[in-house]
């Protein structure tokens, strides 16, 4: 499957709550807190184990100004970094 | 973009992020943590506990319970410590805590473990809380026994922590410092250490909160405190390192109603598990971040609060106080004045660790 193609879900374990506009995420199975940036916590936000990588680019590019190359690069680090510490689960698109 | 997007996990995280957005939470009147009691009934009875039974009130019902989790929710509010009395002694204990998990409060669980069989570790294990805080009150059955007046209740608590641990819970084994346990808490870390858990020791013994002063009688003694906060202990204690307040540059003494709040079994809100002000009942509120808006009684504590820092300069030991103005409230009635368990504590600390700090007087001051 392409990395795009791939659809996002948060563990449903992590807990969560934004301040001033930035996600604080517990991630209980690890005992961690994660502090999301601006444009993290709305990736976050947008992901709801329906939505693709590709659509979450596509709210995003729609909301800051960025190269397309560039968004896919660091959307693609930053959900590196959430499979990482544990904060995503693999979720199947529904046929 | 990709430093704006840069999480923690992607291994650059600022300063301490999460104390910078605690601190904004704080400002904005949003606790990031609240205490729930969702039951003062217990199946021990531990001489000093604080907890307060007023056979008065009814316990809120299931529905009103989960109202509460929803407005804590509401409220912003990020981590949800459900505690008691025992609160496994409530049949709708995991309706409750499952609806704060559908919610996304990051979930504590306070218990003495007595009632934790393999069972019950795996309805615990689904709710996946971050932490299960469980008192351990000795070293070995005479003592934790003799202190929770059950008999085999030690031999339960390992048994319940041990099926914890095999789910990989988080389990956090807590021991009020008593004259009863207090020549055995090398033992008793020992002990925790054995069974794969932290331990953490707290030496403060408080009335209780109807004011009743009974639970007083089974501090641990000076003499052993004076141990306890010198070198001898460093390798037990949670605060290993000696530690001085400047409290010239403090705000806050305490996150009291900013930090940190509490609703009882009887549904009434307080600033602080520990300091026993009624805010209101959840019954007859309908938003927290009303209430929070609206309170002149949280006014009068937050006030009260930021006077703090400031009354413990007058002291001569201020500076290693751990003050809490629920205790001074209940035992000297009076929320700033410095009460003698507090007094007593920070002028013990101070004679420790002052050498410790190389403080001379001339420079007292400054801080460390």
């Amino acid at each position: 499957m392409k990395f795009e193609d791939r659809i996002l879900k948060r563990h449903p374990d992590a807990s969560f709550q934004e301040i001033d506009g930035k996600a604080l995420v517990v991630v209980p199975q690890r005992a961690a807190i994660e502090v999301l940036s601006e444009v993290g916590t709305r990736v976050w936000s947008l992901i709801d184990g329906r939505r693709t990588v590709a659509e979450i680019m596509d709210r995003i590019a729609a909301d800051y100004d960025v190269e397309r190359a560039q968004l896919e690069a660091d959307i693609q680090e930053f959900v590196g970094s959430l499979d990482r510490a544990e904060m995503l689960v693999p979720q199947e698109k529904e046929s | 973009m990709s430093e704006a997007m840069a999480c923690a996990p992607s291994g650059k995280p600022s300063t301490n992020p999460y104390k910078d957005l605690q601190a904004k939470a704080e400002q904005s009147r949003q606790p990031l943590q609240a205490h729930f009691e969702i039951t003062y009934r217990c199946n021990h009875t531990c001489p000093y506990c604080y907890n307060a039974i007023d056979p008065r009130h009814k316990e809120l019902t299931t529905e009103e319970c989960l109202r509460v989790v929803n407005m804590v929710a509401d409220f912003g509010t990020l981590f949800l410590t459900l505690t008691g009395g025992e609160p496994l002694l409530r049949k709708d204990f995991f309706t409750i805590a499952e609806e704060a998990k559908r919610r996304h409060l990051a979930l504590r669980i306070y218990t003495n473990g007595f009632l934790v069989d393999e069972a019950m570790a795996d309805r615990i294990k689904k709710i996946q809380p971050l932490e299960i805080g469980i008192s351990l009150h000795g070293a070995d059955a005479a003592t934790h026994d003799r202190e929770t007046r059950v008999r085999g209740s030690l031999d339960k608590l390992v048994a319940g922590v041990r099926h914890l641990k095999k789910r990989g819970l988080r389990v956090l084994l807590k021991t009020p410092i008593t004259g009863w346990n207090q020549h055995q808490v090398r033992e008793i870390k020992q002990l925790a250490e054995s069974l794969g858990c932290p331990a953490l020791f707290d030496p403060i013994i408080t009335a209780r909160d109807d004011g009743n002063r009974d639970p007083l009688r089974y501090a641990a003694g000076e003499e052993f405190l004076r141990r306890w906060f010198s070198e001898e202990y460093q390798d037990v204690r949670l605060d290993a390192k000696p530690w001085r307040r400047q409290l010239e540059q403090e705000s806050n003494n305490c996150k009291v109603g900013s930090g940190t709040y509490a609703v009882d079994p009887y549904g009434y809100i307080y600033p602080c598990v520990a300091w026993r002000r009624r805010l209101a009942n959840i019954r007859d509120v309908t938003s927290l971040s009303e209430l929070w808006n609206n309170s002149k009684e949280l006014e009068d504590v937050l006030e009260i609060a930021r006077r703090i820092p400031k009354e413990l300069q007058k002291h001569e030991a201020g500076a290693y106080a751990v003050f809490c103005p629920g205790a001074a409230e209940r035992e000297v009635g009076n929320a700033t004045k410095f009460y003698p368990a507090a007094e007593m504590q920070a002028r013990i600390r101070k004679e420790a660790w002052e050498p410790l700090l190389n403080i001379t007087p001339a420079v007292a001051g400054g801080g460390n």
